[in-house]
């Protein structure tokens, strides 16, 4: 943090001097510079006039290039050219290896979780490498501002978790530049807008880059951004777009010797050119042309809304997915803003107007609007505005919850709470003087533990003796304002404490987090089949036990011999069914056996107090839901 | 940055269950305004820790305030008649057996659903149907908690807030078959 310098009141030493900010939007394909001239927020070209700088460092012995230049040697020289370097930030060496991305670098073994990059200029890390695009974006800020810089803003995705904030500020202190805030993209992209002027408002931001998509839903109030929820898909863009189209470039050429599956590189890369060509064409004109080995492709508006629409269609359900999590109704959205290059074409805006009901905003060039709200954000924080007093409320993007009985994933915090937050849960124990409790904490959006991530483990020990269910074990989860969670755990009657602080090293990447939540969505039906399953077998090993119990305690006294028989095979019965079948099956048969064993259960009620008919029923009822940990304990 | 007032009081509202949404709103930005750490990022990290904290106090106060049922919990709370889901048993059977029958009928409906033997079309009208019915039982047991909040008949006030969870889990479960529908 710089030292600000004090003068004395009325003395100031340069009177009406407006300080130097810019902001960054530090891109996974391309990075961009703004700053505000005339209170209007302007991006910064390069001397050949080019604003948007590729994300790319290429490394020599002698010297270091970054951009341009830098990405067209990346096929000459592809271990020294390092592209796409946002994707590694705040991740470790153990989870790039067990990822199933590849990179073609060479990695370093050393003795830090970041990792190394040999490269011919020396070893490199992804900090390093953002760190040589800032001082890049940096000078051409000082150079168009003419001096130092007095602070930065730098735009982060809104899932960006703490590891990869941190990994970020750290690129831009290596930078030598003065990190005023991280900024939200999406946040930015509003402020570009002036939305942040409005009183109140719901807006979508809508961002479809080369490779990926992030859908952000945000909510002003009075000055305060609240990010409501996000959602997305990392592996959806514009190049999905090229690609149909040079599939239906294949087809349209009809030659046996090309096929989509077995294109040389070379071929591909021309012709996934032409398709690119093919769908820029389409922004202003209703039909694009081009040839290819004298065959002449004819690509018409609707042949393309064709070939577009179930890429389209992918994104609007994530939409959907978000308007949901944040909880509104899309006819409530007031502004969708519409960010990165992708979203020039005309279907994408014609479909997504359709969806929200509302005309996108496209005025500002969708691949600036970022860099430009964070210039904005920059002016205002650096002092050169002070009637400004914007507060950005963040979220969770990912849950975070407990393994508990079964493999199941209980979710604690949810995804797109409020933080920080602070939230306890109790759980208690399963078997009769059971002294000791695992914790496992892990995120994710699934419900089964290995579908999850695994943050932590730790242990509650020292827990008294007790019959199962009477241990009250609070476990109480703390999100700070950086995203960084630590876990307590204590038995609320003796006091035994244990607990956590889980930081992953280097924390979940976006990739990550998109990834997941995709595969959330899109698992969601084989999971509630296999929690389904989980819950049935659960719910009939318990009635296996009490069952049996309850036959070996009343059974030859209330029960003919007959009666007794029916019941004990139909235990045998379940008990096949349990290992054997299908969720549905051990229903079916749990149900089968419930109606058996009601005129036994009813004779036995007799023989007990009224207390245990409202009982059995609330138990059984609760046992149907997520508080089944505490009931098939208390059952027991 | 007082942790002692309740969330009543650090809203600057009657402790009781009608609030004005409004005026929760506002004090939750003036609050935050006030309290989020990012005000605070030049000062020790123990100031910063007692801002986390009390930033998180009013994330949680808000979200109690904000939402029904968590609200009437709270006030049961305050009254020191905390409703734990341990020791409290519904004695209305008339209730329980209609909670069985919705279940059964909702069961059937999802079986329907999964085995794709009903129109999407008539299992959304059904879902609707159930979905107003729980919605007017949930109205009925929110009055009802209130008069007898108001009455301090606390331990009727606890049963109408146990039978309130099986509705919102009912109305979850709606929710959530809808959501099937629709995808």
């Amino acid at each position: 943090m710089a030292l600000l310098q004090i003068s004395e009141p009325g003395q100031s030493p340069e009177p009406h001097a407006v300080k130097r900010a810019v902001g960054i939007d530090l891109g996974t394909t391309n990075s961009l510079v703004a700053t505000v001239k005339n209170s209007t927020a302007v991006a910064l070209p390069d001397i050949n006039g080019n604003t948007l700088l590729p994300s790319v460092v290429h490394y020599t012995s002698e010297e270091k290039i970054v951009g341009l230049e830098a990405k067209h040697n990346a096929a000459k020289d592809p271990l020294n050219t390092l592209v796409s370097i946002k994707r590694l930030m705040g991740r470790s060496k153990q989870e790039l290896e067990a990822s199933a991305q590849q990179f073609p670098y060479e990695f370093v073994a050393t003795e830090s979780t970041v990792p190394h990059i040999k490269t011919a200029a020396g070893v490199k890390t992804p900090i390093q490498v953002s760190a040589d695009i800032l001082v890049e974006l940096a000078t051409r800020g000082r150079e168009s501002l003419g001096g130092n810089l007095d602070g930065v803003v730098i735009t982060v995705p809104a899932y960006f978790d703490d590891a990869q904030r941190q990994a970020t500020k750290d690129a831009a202190k290596l930078a030598d530049l003065n990190v005023l805030r991280l900024l939200n993209e999406p946040t930015a992209a509003a402020i570009a807008y002036g939305l942040d002027k409005g009183e109140n408002g719901l807006i979508a931001i809508y961002d479809l880059g080369g490779g990926t998509f992030d859908i952000s839903i945000l909510r002003l109030n009075k000055g305060v951004f609240e990010v409501l929820a996000t959602g997305g898909d990392s592996a959806l863009g514009g190049d999905d777009f090229d690609y149909a189209i040079m599939t239906w470039i294949v087809g349209e050429l009809n030659d046996e010797a090309i096929s989509v599956d077995n294109l040389t590189p070379n071929v591909e890369r021309e012709l996934l050119d032409i398709a690119c060509a093919l769908k820029e064409q389409l922004s202003d004109n209703l039909t694009a042309t081009a040839s290819y080995n004298n065959t002449s492709l004819n690509l018409s508006r609707d042949d393309f809304n064709q070939l577009a629409d179930p890429l389209i269609n992918k994104t609007l359900l994530s939409c959907k997915r978000s308007l949901r999590d944040a909880g509104v109704d899309k006819a409530d959205v007031d502004n969708v803003v519409m960010v990165g290059g992708s979203t020039r074409s005309f279907r994408v805006r014609e479909k997504v107007a359709e969806l929200f009901n509302c005309e996108p905003l496209v005025n500002l060039d969708p691949d600036r609007v970022v860099a430009m709200g964070a210039a904005l954000q920059a002016d205002i924080l650096v002092g050169n505005k002070s009637d400004s007093d914007l507060l950005l409320l963040d979220v969770v993007p990912l849950s975070l919850g407990l393994e508990t009985m079964g493999e199941l994933v209980e979710k604690v915090i949810h995804r797109n709470t409020t933080i920080p937050v602070a939230r306890a849960q109790e759980f208690t124990t399963f078997k009769d003087g059971q002294t000791a409790m695992a914790i496992h904490v892990l995120q994710g959006e699934r419900e089964l533990v290995k579908d999850c991530r695994s943050l932590a483990r730790f242990e509650l020990r020292g827990i008294p003796p007790m019959v199962a269910g009477a241990a009250h074990i609070r476990v109480t989860f703390q999100v700070d304002a950086d995203g960084l969670l630590s876990v307590s755990a204590e038995e609320t009657s003796t006091g035994v404490v244990a607990e956590i602080t889980v930081k992953p090293s280097y924390g979940l990447s976006d990739e990550e987090v998109t990834t997941m939540l995709q595969d959330s969505f899109a698992n969601a039906e084989d999971d509630i089949a296999a929690r389904a399953l989980r819950e049935q077998q659960i719910e009939a090993e318990q009635l296996i036990e009490a069952l049996s119990a309850a036959l070996a305690l009343d059974g030859e006294a209330l029960l003919s011999q007959e009666e007794y028989a029916v019941l004990s095979s139909g235990i045998d019965a379940l008990k096949h069914a349990h290992n054997n079948s299908d969720a549905d099956t051990i229903r079916a048969e749990v149900q089968r056996i419930n109606k058996l064993s009601d005129t036994f259960a009813a004779r036995r009620m007799d023989n007990n107090i009224h207390q245990a008919l409202s009982g059995y029923h609330l138990d059984d009822l609760g046992s149907m839901g997520s508080d089944s940990i505490e009931s098939a304990a208390s059952e027991k | 940055m007082d942790f002692t007032q309740n969330y009543f009081e650090l809203f600057g509202v009657d402790a009781k269950f009608e609030v004005d949404l409004d005026v929760v709103s506002r004090r939750y930005l003036e609050l935050q305004k006030e309290s989020h750490p990012d005000k605070f990022a030049n000062v020790s990290a123990a100031e910063q820790r007692v801002a986390v904290q009390f930033s998180s106090y009013i994330n949680s106060a808000f979200q109690a305030l904000k939402t029904p049922l968590l609200r009437a919990e709270y006030l049961l709370e305050l009254s020191g008649h905390p409703l734990n889901s341990d020791s409290i048993t519904i004695k209305d059977g008339q209730f329980l057996f209609v909670q069985m029958e919705w279940r059964e009928s909702l069961s059937d409906l999802s079986e329907e659903i999964n085995t794709a033997s009903i129109d999407a079309m008539a299992a959304s009208d059904k879902l609707d149907t159930f979905s107003i019915t729980a919605s007017k039982q949930r109205g009925k047991l929110i009055a009802e908690f209130e008069t007898m909040y108001e009455n301090e008949q606390f331990v009727e006030a606890q049963q109408c807030i146990a039978k309130l969870h099986f509705v919102e889990k009912m109305l979850t479960e709606i929710e959530l078959l809808e959501d099937k529908l629709l995808d």
